[in-house]
């Protein structure tokens, strides 16, 4: 590998026009445009490219990837979806495409659900994101939703984003892009779940995109669990202005290689972010978080903790920027990577950055690699419990604990469920 | 109950803690091992419990199942623990990740397997612990937090004496459980202990100082100095090292 582009193949060009003969708004095929012209020049990067070092996606150049046919795998759906709750406002995508017969949201007074087809300008104001994977959501975009939560709405029923993937043609590229505008005070709770129904291949890029105005709350998850044959490269930009505060947790357990950029860029003063992520990752199973977070303005704070276990061959990377501009006094930022390597094959390959611009701040990190605590062990033999059975428990308590830091018990619940997915039930 | 016979062992790679330790406990009683630092009385504490920190070089730990004395050497430590045995730590463990109730209903149940009996369900088991959170003074909301995690010092040796009396153990060795202890927890443990013990089982009260003595009275004291028993007697000797110290009892070289 000596190059740090690799061209794309010949099929892109057939599915980019494919993807932009479909029906738009003038915004999306301009975007579109960029993102298509930036892909022709340059290609996908290679390991040799700095933010790609761990995940080599230039594989994907030569992949010969199809547009997901027909919407007939829809009566499949839910409500045998894990995690598919009947009162939580429901937003369900399939396939990449938007499936508003399944979303229980649109009928909702209390949000408004606008496709993107209906959207006269993009929500997105900032500059566009130049990284792959956000260029590829952009050629292959076909479909999204924009939630709208009015200010000074306290929101009881949970937002549920579902990404389904039921696509049982190999190969199939899913872009699905959807934003959520929380008006100035408004406190939700929204849940985004990628999720694979069919064990077909696939190509999963979807965009996220979360805006919080001044002084709303919200408490976001997002969880992958795509399946062994699937490449999910996401990305996600939350923007926050004054006093407002934003949980995110995000729990990877599934695909063959996932990677996930999520961005927080606190705008205005005041603002406090956290960034929590689990992950459990087993066979050749592949997994990197990029998160970027960048302190603009005085008195924001910052605090992440991404803690994960890695057993047989799989691979975890974690590279946390924090980003404090010149006139971010008074920022408090905390970042903490943890991983437990459970065997000699598995890698973990973790890199803070600290970007500081300013003296007056309080900047801390930390990264562990490890292996389940003897003492720790010790204490649970000692009270009965085996030796198995005790591991057991301590690996999946490695990764429960970034959940007792959940307080939304359904979120939670839900993430409980999916760890007992990862973690059978067995004694010895 | 309990034969500790020649006992011999030594830190693993390291250096000889107790140097031939004879100690019988039978069921009904109340034993205390008092001594100074570094005397090896929590490497006692802990080589019953089967930490694997400790090589034993010679001697034997017998302990009787049914009617027959077995060897805790030869077992595991949950294997000891499902025959009864119960070390209250000197250093509770923080368990990130793991409730209180997680832990204990994991506990609870694997030596209820052991023992052939139906597992106890949560709902159930947590109806027993907060009966029996209240016998510690501590509230329920502790059952539901992590594993000593954030506990105060004093928090966390009434977490043990919780657990000891949701397994309760057919002997309990507490290992310095009266240090760290402000005067209200240590009334509250100490009556705890002795509301736990009855004329079927048996405490082995490790502890440097006499404290916790005043609550209750051991019907044997042992002074451990240099990884030996040096002195026994009963409750009038913890009285006299209270007194006097340690120093009048060294065996001379």
């Amino acid at each position: 590998m000596k190059t740090r582009f690799v061209p794309l193949g010949d099929p892109y060009t057939a599915l980019f026009a494919a993807c932009n003969a479909e029906s738009q708004p003038d915004w999306l095929a301009a975007r579109r445009k960029g993102a298509v012209e930036r892909l022709r020049r340059d290609g996908l990067p290679t390991r040799l490219v700095e933010a790609w070092k761990y995940t080599d996606i230039s594989p994907l150049a030569e992949r010969a990837l199809v547009l997901p046919a027909g919407t007939s795998v829809r009566s499949a759906m839910p409500p045998n979806v894990p995690f598919w709750h009947e009162d939580d406002l429901n937003v369900v995508f399939v396939d990449g495409q938007f499936a508003p017969e399944w979303s229980n949201a649109v009928q909702s007074s209390e949000i408004q659900v606008v496709r993107l087809n209906n959207l006269a300008t993009n929500p997105e104001t900032a500059p566009s994101d130049m990284l792959a994977s956000a260029l590829l959501n952009a050629a292959f975009r076909r479909d999204g939703v924009l939630v709208r939560i009015p200010a000074h709405r306290q929101l009881e029923r949970r937002i549920h984003f579902f990404l389904l993937h039921a696509s049982e043609t190999a190969d199939a590229v899913l872009a699905p892009w959807l934003a959520v505008a929380a008006e100035d005070a408004a406190e939700a709770r929204i849940a985004v779940t990628a999720l694979s129904i069919s064990k077909a291949s696939c190509l999963h890029v979807p965009r996220v995109f979360v805006s919080a105005a001044a002084g709303a709350q919200l408490v976001v998850s997002q969880s992958q669990l795509m399946n062994d044959r699937s490449w999910q490269l996401g990305t996600t930009r939350i923007e926050q202005h004054r006093d407002s505060r934003v949980t995110h947790l995000e729990a990877a357990v599934g695909a063959a290689l996932a990677r996930h950029d999520l961005a927080a860029v606190l705008l205005e003063s005041g603002a406090e972010v956290e960034l929590n992520g689990l992950y459990v990752q087993r066979e050749h199973r592949h997994v990197d978080f990029h998160t970027w977070i960048e302190h603009r303005q005085m008195n924001c704070r910052s605090h992440q903790v991404y803690k994960g276990i890695v057993d047989d061959h799989a691979a975890a990377v974690f590279n946390g920027v924090v980003r404090v501009h010149p006139g971010a006094s008074g920022t408090d930022g905390y970042q903490l990577n943890r991983t437990l390597l459970m065997s000699r094959e598995a890698q973990v390959f973790s890199k803070p950055e600290l970007l500081i611009d300013n003296d007056d701040v309080k900047c801390s990190h930390g990264a562990t690699i490890g292996q389940i605590s003897a003492q720790e062990l010790f204490y649970l033999q000692s009270r009965g419990i085996p030796e198995a059975q005790a591991r057991h428990m301590l690996s999946r308590a490695f990764v429960e604990d970034v959940l007792f830091r959940q307080k939304d018990i359904r979120q939670r619940a839900d993430l409980d469920a999916l760890l007992d997915r990862c973690f059978p039930v067995g004694h010895d | 109950m309990l034969r500790i016979q020649s006992l011999s062992a030594r830190i693993k790679e390291g250096p000889a803690i107790l140097h031939g330790i004879d100690l019988e406990i039978k069921p009904g009683e109340i034993h205390a091992i008092m001594g100074p630092n570094g005397s090896g009385k929590s490497t006692l504490a802990r080589i019953l419990a089967g930490h694997p920190d400790y090589d034993v070089t010679g001697g034997n730990i017998l302990y009787k199942v049914g009617d027959d004395w077995r060897s805790l050497l030869k077992l595991e430590s949950h294997e000891r623990a499902w025959l009864g045995l119960f070390l209250a730590f000197q250093y509770p463990v923080d368990v990130p990740g793991v409730s209180n109730t997680a832990f204990l209903h994991a506990s609870y149940n694997a030596i209820r397997r052991f023992r052939k009996e139906p597992e106890m369900d949560i709902v159930e088991f947590r109806d027993l612990l907060i009966e029996k959170i209240a016998l510690i003074g501590m509230e329920p909301a502790y059952l539901e937090r992590a594993v000593n995690l954030d506990f105060s010092g004093g928090e966390k040796k009434r977490n043990e004496i919780l657990q000891m009396a949701v397994l309760a153990p057919q002997l309990a060795v507490l290992d310095e459980t009266d240090s760290g202890l402000d005067v209200d927890s240590l009334r509250i443990v100490a009556e705890a202990v002795k509301e736990l013990h009855t004329r079927h089982n048996a405490v082995l009260l490790i502890t440097h100082y006499q404290r916790m003595l005043n609550y209750i009275t051991p019907d044997h004291v042992h002074i451990m100095m240099d990884g030996r028993l040096v002195r026994s007697g009963d409750a009038d000797l913890a009285r006299s090292v209270e007194d006097r110290g340690y120093d009048w009892l060294k065996v001379p070289a």
